[in-house]
């Protein structure tokens, strides 16, 4: 599974990506993005437009086909999505 | 209200900084007062406005006139290497002046702002750039308070309150919209400014 997270806005902005391939991270680690991507995919933006919060684009590939879904605001499964991915 | 720890690596703790602190106090301002939409143009206004009375905070504050003030929002929050090396800027996060010239070739990145309207940011990062197409209009005020010298916070900042805040402003106001309202307030309140204004709303293209 390949997951791309694009962060934008916040006060100062900028946009930077973190993106990552489960196949080549070993099984807990993979595991664990997995879920975090299961949660973000079955979560709603609910805070559409909070001036200077962050804006999150995550497109998610795997073998049922590709995905894109964007949220606003922190905390949000998406923030988390993308703190893991960095750390990774 | 968001503002932010900073990372430790990138960027320093914003709450020390009066023009954050203003801007953010702003963004609550502008919600009740203009309800301006956080998205494209209106977002980019919305982001502006909260620019320019976080840096007419920090004027005040220091006591500078527009001719002494540097226009730049958050000073000393982006971390940097010391020494800079050569073609390195860390200025601040914003300058409004100059848009485009705050920062570049930190870690953070390169300064995006544009300086005329032609070279606006037109994907949807960021709400359709709302941080990014903010500099356009930050140039326009910078430009017409230099223009009209003296203090900022006094003609420029009146017709700014007067123009964000009135009935006639739309939330989804575009750059033209807002352009022809703060000339209507400026004849309203100091017609002799007239002449700066309409100079620097030509300065960005608008």
């Amino acid at each position: 599974m390949k997951v791309t997270v694009t962060r934008s806005g916040g006060i100062a902005g900028a946009t930077t990506t973190a993106s990552v391939d489960t196949d080549a991270l070993d099984a807990d680690k993979a595991k664990k993005i997995e879920a975090i991507v299961a949660r973000t995919s079955a979560a709603s933006d609910q805070r559409a437009m909070v001036p200077d919060a962050f804006q999150y684009d995550v497109t998610v590939t795997d073998d049922k086909g590709s995905r894109s879904m964007r949220f606003h605001g922190d905390p949000c499964p998406a923030a988390e999505l993308f703190a893991a991915i960095k750390k990774v | 209200m968001v503002y932010g720890d900073g990372d430790g690596r990138l960027m320093h703790d914003f709450t020390g900084a009066i023009d954050v602190v203003g801007h953010e106090m702003t963004h609550g301002v502008t919600q009740y007062e203009s309800a301006l939409v956080y998205l494209g143009e209106s977002g980019a206004l919305n982001e502006s406005l909260s620019d320019v009375f976080g840096i007419l905070a920090k004027q005040r504050r220091l006591n500078l006139d527009a001719a002494s003030s540097d226009w730049l929002i958050g000073v000393g929050i982006l971390i940097s290497p010391n020494p800079l090396p050569t073609g390195v800027l860390c200025r601040g996060l914003r300058d409004m002046l100059n848009p485009g010239t705050a920062y570049r070739g930190l870690p953070f990145g390169d300064d995006p702002q544009p300086a005329t309207y032609a070279d606006r940011y037109a994907g949807s990062d960021d709400n359709g750039g709302v941080h990014i197409n903010s500099g356009i209009l930050n140039k326009v005020f910078a430009t017409y308070a230099v223009a009209v010298g003296g203090n900022a916070w006094e003609t420029p900042g009146h017709v700014w309150y007067k123009a964000a805040t009135g009935a006639g402003l739309p939330s989804t106001a575009t750059f033209a919209q807002f352009k022809a309202i703060t000339l209507e307030v400026a004849r309203q309140i100091d017609a002799a400014t007239l002449p700066a204004l309409q100079y620097a709303w030509a300065t960005v293209g608008i």
